[in-house]
């Protein structure tokens, strides 16, 4: 009785002979697919510039297309060698997932890392992320890795399972405005309030500043034994001009305290002695 | 009278913000027994000055008027100039500071006046320089009273234009008429390469502007001359220089055609310094060209300005420059795009 029950549930999972023409419709459609990701990623990511205010949640629809674009390719093919009906298709995934966990797990982790990306948004395509002991603008979350673009123009690809595992720090977390921290110091003798006036009129003047109820700006003073250190809290109007903000502040700030006699500090004076 | 000529204040019609015309004369009635406070006029130039002159024409006996036409200087030792006078009224005002380093000495001589509560004081601004300066220097914090001047409403549109016409202007409603459902099915065939089959997904459409207008005039109740001025207020977003250039350009006396009134101008991609020159010349509303290259601090400011000017970004006259009343709108939406103005 057992035996007949087994007996009528295997699936008898009809293949196809595999001939050219199947090779040949088999390489096309991965092409068309990975043309068509191509395409795809192009045209979203010139929207996305266009349309600056929501760059990242174009972005964003890059991965998600992906995803669906080989999965859709893998169906095409699967279905011409298969010929299954929705059971065959069932146990076919079955087993081909089975295959992956089992045969190329650390890809498979990366897969499903990607998806979690994906899906739970730690980070999203152009926020600016530390992981790792690296700094970047994210440019891509691929299938199998996520791709940073560090200040010094390098490309640093993460495997996802990598970036799931670990703690992540999201500087900007989809805004595309994002607070940037710059420090300068200055001699401990010097008027610190006339040093704090100039710091925060350096930062609310700055063309890359972004300003409002949203966005304050922040100068603190820190006392050192012998410097000071100013430290202008401000936000970017746009991440990618992040460096730029912070130069601009320290080239104008620095300018003008010089024309105000604040001096940097001199390594090894005695503070409070004339130099 | 020239159906040509743009419209100055002076031209408006008296209905024009009637409320707040009437807060400004109770503050100034309620001034004379607690004076010392200040009220600011926030809102675009045209409307906000026009209040302004009708304010100083009916108290004119009373109010000493001040108005700046460029940046003040830093130097300028702004408290000691003005006239001893108990009401002042200060227009544009928002020249009072610049976007630069040691920029907000005179505008922080100003708030140091206010909070004197020596004199009475009504003073106008851009309402982009007050929102900078609200941020940068807590301007907001320094009134004791803001009216802010919103939009103008489509039927003040309507009569303020119409006003300048002795005779009846013939409106015409040449616009073709887009047939409209509220949902639409429209079964898309895709065939998938290859393999030769064909699948049908369904496309459902909702006319949510067909929703919209249920709760207006019907389409074919309106008139073409509600047809123009919906137009025109739609496309200006009530900003009336934008609307009157609008008319103008479509206008040929005495007839004035829906289809003659054309599509806001859209801005070509613009450099970092070029959008800083934008933000600065939206918030003082004219600049000349050596005041904007002190404040954008860039080398190119002379080329960026050609580039501008060259693509009727910005107009000059006099040596200064300002933004295209028909560009107004779609620099206001780019540099809100990139946070550069709020």
């Amino acid at each position: 009785m057992a035996d007949g029950v087994l007996a009528s549930t295997t699936f008898p999972l009809t293949v196809s002979a595999i001939t050219t023409d199947i090779i040949v419709y088999a390489v096309l459609i991965l092409i068309i697919a990975y043309l068509g990701i191509l395409l795809l990623s192009f045209l979203l990511t010139r929207l996305a510039e266009r349309i600056s205010a929501h760059r990242t949640q174009i972005l964003m629809v890059i991965p998600f297309a992906k995803i669906v674009i080989y999965a859709g390719a893998v169906y095409l093919i699967a279905s011409t060698l298969f010929k299954p009906d929705i059971a065959e298709l069932v146990a076919f995934f079955g087993l081909f997932g089975a295959i992956l966990a089992f045969g190329v797990k650390d890809l498979f982790s990366d897969i499903v890392g990607g998806l979690v990306i994906i899906v739970e948004k730690p980070f999203q395509i152009g926020d600016k992320i530390t992981f790792g002991g690296y700094y970047g603008e994210v440019t891509d979350i691929g299938i199998r890795s996520t791709r940073l673009l560090t200040p010094d123009e390098s490309l640093i690809s993460v495997p996802n399972f990598q970036v799931f595992g670990q703690s992540v720090s999201s500087s900007n977390a989809g805004e595309m405005a994002m607070m940037v921290v710059t420090d300068m110091y200055i001699d401990g003798s010097c008027d610190s309030t006339v040093a704090l006036a100039v710091a925060r009129e350096a930062a609310v003047t700055s063309k890359y500043a972004a300003l409002g109820k949203s966005y304050p700006v922040v100068v603190l003073l820190n006392d050192f034994p012998f410097y000071r250190q100013v430290r202008v809290k401000a936000f970017v109007s746009d991440i990618r001009n992040e460096f730029a903000f912070k130069s601009d502040i320290t080239r104008r700030a620095w300018d003008e305290m010089r024309r105000q006699g604040i001096r940097p500090p001199v390594p090894g004076a005695i503070p409070g002695e004339d130099r | 009278m020239d159906a040509t000529a743009p419209l100055s204040p002076g031209d408006l019609l008296p209905t024009f913000y009637t409320q707040e015309y009437e807060t400004v004369r109770t503050f100034i009635e309620k001034s004379r027994s607690r004076p010392g406070q200040h009220l600011a006029i926030v809102g675009e130039s045209l409307c906000r000055e026009e209040l302004l002159r009708r304010i100083v024409r009916e108290y004119q006996e009373e109010i000493t008027p001040v108005s700046f036409l460029h940046p003040v200087d830093r130097e300028y030792p702004f408290a000691g100039q003005l006239p001893d006078t108990p009401l002042l009224v200060i227009s544009n005002a928002h020249y009072l500071a610049s976007r630069t380093i040691g920029g907000f000495s005179s505008l922080r001589a100003f708030i140091s006046l206010v909070a004197e509560r020596k004199k009475t004081i009504i003073s106008s601004w851009n309402i982009r320089a007050w929102d900078y300066y609200a941020a940068a220097v807590n301007l907001d914090k320094a009134c004791s009273r803001t009216v802010l001047l919103p939009p103008v409403p489509m039927e003040l549109l309507r009569e303020s234009i119409l006003s300048h016409y002795r005779h009846s202007v013939t409106f015409t409603n040449d616009a073709t008429l887009k047939k409209s459902m509220l949902i639409s099915s429209n079964p898309r065939t895709i065939r998938i390469p290859l393999t030769g089959k064909e699948v049908k997904i369904p496309s459902v459409t909702i006319d949510w502007n067909l929703i919209a207008s249920v709760f207006k005039k019907r389409k074919d109740e309106l008139t073409p001359e509600d047809v123009v001025f919906s137009r025109l207020h739609e496309l200006s977003g009530g900003n009336l220089e934008t609307a009157i250039a609008l008319w103008h350009q479509g206008f040929r006396y005495p007839e004035i055609r829906v289809s003659g009134i054309r599509e806001l101008p859209v801005l070509p991609d613009l450099s970092f310094d070029e959008r800083f020159i934008l933000v600065n010349i939206l918030m003082m509303e004219s600049l000349a060209a050596k005041e904007i290259a002190r404040i954008s601090e860039s080398t190119t400011a002379q080329q960026d300005l050609f580039r501008l000017t060259n693509e009727h970004v910005l107009e000059e006259a006099n040596g200064q420059f300002r933004i295209s009343s028909l560009m107004t709108r779609p620099v206001l939406a780019y540099l809100q795009g990139h946070r550069m103005v709020s």
